[in-house]
């Protein structure tokens, strides 16, 4: 579906805003937050549960955010449950609790989330020079194999839908995780994206 | 039901003369809305009842304007963010502790902060931007009580695998006192256990204080009125002195109190399952203070710990010692007296030292036993027994191993003489005249006397001689005591 230069481009952009994400990241906790992109990879939305299945932990909590504008669709932090509240812990310097999946804790993960994911978004929509709004975010938990009903991914809105699968390291003082990030990306509105990647292009070959 | 139909069908036909501004005002969380530029165009009731200072003419300003050193950077860039670029956000109020100037009267009249998480969310269609405020007070009122009642239950469980699988006292103590002041911040926390007298008192454990607090304990006086420790014993439920250094029941105590920075201190029984008090679980808070419903239930919770752990403890050292010594005397039993057998004979063949050992076997008890009754022989047994241990040293150990069998063990001799010496004087002993109601029972003693190393030099092969011994004292007519000779 996408060009070498524009799959290349796309992993630039995103190394880019998860970058913008750790500064961010950095400066809410006080303390340095290292984000690194290991891995992007494209699948076919019909291979979507089956990628889910083999490359994502059983046990997930996770930060949903819809997004409109030059391209429409949803994007996903994704981590695995239990570690990710460690890394939350971490973060606000709170003593580990066992039961982790509080009502507060999965608010603070909400905003963890919205963080990364509108410097991501920000960062594509601003270096393409087009303009997108998101939504507020939504936290949840879930399992490898709900997760496609989560996202609703087979609901009407995405007849024609790719999903962009990011892998993502985490690290912050003695913790490291890996998360994901995932965007679904409605191919309906595929023209406008594909044209502002290919003028970017255009631009850098100038 | 029709009734109903009708005033709903009115309501929707009515829906578009709703007041929106008064729905908006009677929301219990806060409502402002910016447009493109940050600047407030609405505000519901709620957010100028809570935000200190909000300013009745506000339409047109941007919050900055309004308190422009008391809206955090992460709010103005958050604000920019949603209106110019149209990001939704969340501020949770765990990474944002003052986003605004925030403050709630509670119903008893107090001012606090807020806590607040603020939900920023970009309305599409009019280019404008909600911005909610939502109050977590209650919820995280509600979390701190769910993570206090975890913490405990991980205690408890801690506490209880610890007592089931057999650590220690002072072990299960310390656990128990760290634990209470990891819940209980900045708080000393000593675990004090009553003396077998019933007047003193003991530090088990006290991790937080230096060892002069077991001296202070120990000193206190022992007045039943003195120190809130005392009055928790005395009447068997959480004494609480706000004030040391005010307290009657503390003064003379002005060097302790200085020694250790005392404040406050609540004093909690532990008791028995009898209901008696065993020990005291003694907090010393950081600041003057009184425990709050929270605190109370949780330093119950953990004396009860403190309870278990002592019981269980005393019976397992009741168990340890039934299974040593003998029930009638209180004697060490074969078992106890063998423990010792070893140990001093390693020990004599060490330090190359002569020891003895005296069998013993009273004359005429079957008699006492057949004419007076039970009764009169475990007099006779107990009243022996008392005697030996009165004329031994306390390194001899005295057993009783069978019915009217008992065992003497003299840890160290200087030659022969001197054990045949204290056998006879045992055997004197023996023979005073015991008084039981208005008879006067007569009793004697045959014993035999083995020595070490002359006689064996295993504690089976000394036991054997000094058995045989004794039945040779017997054989010579009783009431004395006999050494076999090495031919014998």
């Amino acid at each position: 579906m996408f060009s070498p230069d524009e799959h290349d481009l796309i992993v630039e952009l995103m190394n880019l805003g998860v970058g913008r994400a750790a500064s961010a990241l950095s400066q809410l906790i006080g303390d340095e937050v290292l984000l690194s992109v290991p891995a992007v990879d494209f699948i076919p939305l019909s291979e979507a549960q089956d990628s889910f299945h083999s490359q994502l932990p059983e046990c997930l909590a996770g930060v949903l955010q819809n997004f409109n504008g030059f391209v429409s669709g949803r994007a996903v932090l994704l981590f695995p449950e239990e570690r990710s509240f460690e890394l939350l812990e971490a973060m606000l310097g709170v003593e580990a609790g066992e039961f982790d999946q509080s009502e507060l804790e999965l608010e603070a993960l909400t905003e963890l989330g919205n963080i990364l994911l509108n410097n991501c978004l920000a960062t594509i929509s601003n270096q393409l020079g087009e303009s997108l709004q998101t939504d507020i975010p939504e936290a949840f938990t879930t399992n490898s194999s709900d997760l496609s009903t989560r996202l609703n991914l087979f609901d009407q809105s995405f007849t024609e839908a790719s999903i962009l699968l990011v892998n993502i390291d985490f690290s912050l003082k003695d913790k490291a995780l890996q998360g994901h990030l995932i965007f679904l990306v409605d191919l309906s509105s595929k023209e406008p994206f594909l044209k502002s990647l290919q003028r970017y292009i255009g631009g850098l070959l100038d | 039901m029709v009734c109903l139909t009708e005033l709903s069908a009115k309501a929707l036909t009515d829906s578009a003369s709703v007041d929106y501004s008064e729905l908006m005002d009677s929301l219990a969380n806060g409502v402002i809305i910016l447009n493109r530029s940050g600047q407030v165009i609405f505000a519901n009731d709620w957010i100028c009842d809570h935000v200190e200072g909000w300013q009745e003419n506000f339409q047109g300003k941007t919050l900055l304007e309004m308190f422009p050193n008391q809206v955090s950077s992460h709010l103005v860039e958050a604000i920019s963010d949603a209106c110019e670029l149209q990001l939704g956000r969340i501020l949770s109020f765990q990474f944002h502790h003052n986003l605004l100037p925030l403050i709630r009267v509670t119903p008893a009249g107090v001012i606090q902060d807020l806590n607040v998480t603020i939900l920023l969310k970009p309305l599409m269609r009019s280019g404008l931007t909600l911005l909610q405020c939502q109050d977590m007070t209650n919820s995280v009122k509600r979390e701190q009580h769910l993570k206090a009642n975890e913490k405990i239950l991980r205690t408890e469980r801690k506490a209880l695998e610890m007592i089931a699988t057999g650590s220690t006292l002072d072990d299960v103590s310390n656990t128990l006192c760290t634990t209470l002041e990891a819940l209980l911040i900045g708080a000393r926390v000593a675990l004090l256990m009553l003396d077998d007298n019933r007047h003193g008192l003991s530090v088990l454990s006290a991790p937080a204080f230096p060892d002069a607090f077991k001296v202070f304990v120990s000193a206190f006086e022992v007045a039943p009125n003195m120190g809130t420790c005392r009055q928790a014993l005395l009447y068997k439920k959480l004494v609480v002195s706000e004030n040391v250094t005010n307290d009657p029941s503390w003064i003379t105590q002005d060097q302790a109190i200085e020694t250790f920075s005392l404040q406050s201190c609540w004093a909690m029984p532990i008791l028995s399952a009898r209901n008696d008090a065993i020990g005291v679980l003694v907090i010393y808070p950081e600041n003057y203070s009184v425990p709050d419903a929270l605190q109370k239930s949780l330093i119950d919770r953990i004396a009860r710990l403190g309870a278990i752990a002592f019981e269980r403890h005393q019976h397992i050292e009741r168990i340890n010692y039934l299974a040593m010594h003998d029930s009638l005397t209180g004697l060490a039993n074969r078992s106890l007296l063998s423990e010792h057998l070893h140990r001093n004979l390693h020990r004599a063949q060490r330090e190359k030292q002569r020891f003895a050992l005296l069998f013993i076997d009273l004359d005429k008890f079957k008699w006492i036993n057949d004419n007076h009754g039970h009764d009169a022989g475990d007099d006779v047994l107990l009243i022996v027994a008392q005697r030996l241990i009165k004329k031994l040293r306390s390194t001899d150990i005295c057993a009783r191993i069978g019915g009217d069998e008992f065992v003497v063990m003299l840890e160290s001799i200087s030659n022969t003489e001197a054990a045949v010496m204290v056998a006879e004087s045992l055997c004197e002993l023996i023979k005073e005249p015991i008084k039981w109601g208005n008879a006067e029972l007569n009793v004697s003693a045959s014993i035999g006397i083995s020595l070490f190393p002359e006689d064996g030099n295993s504690a089976d092969a000394l036991l054997n001689r000094a058995d045989d011994a004794m039945y040779k004292a017997k054989d010579l007519g009783k009431d004395r005591c006999v050494r076999l000779q090495a031919s014998e």
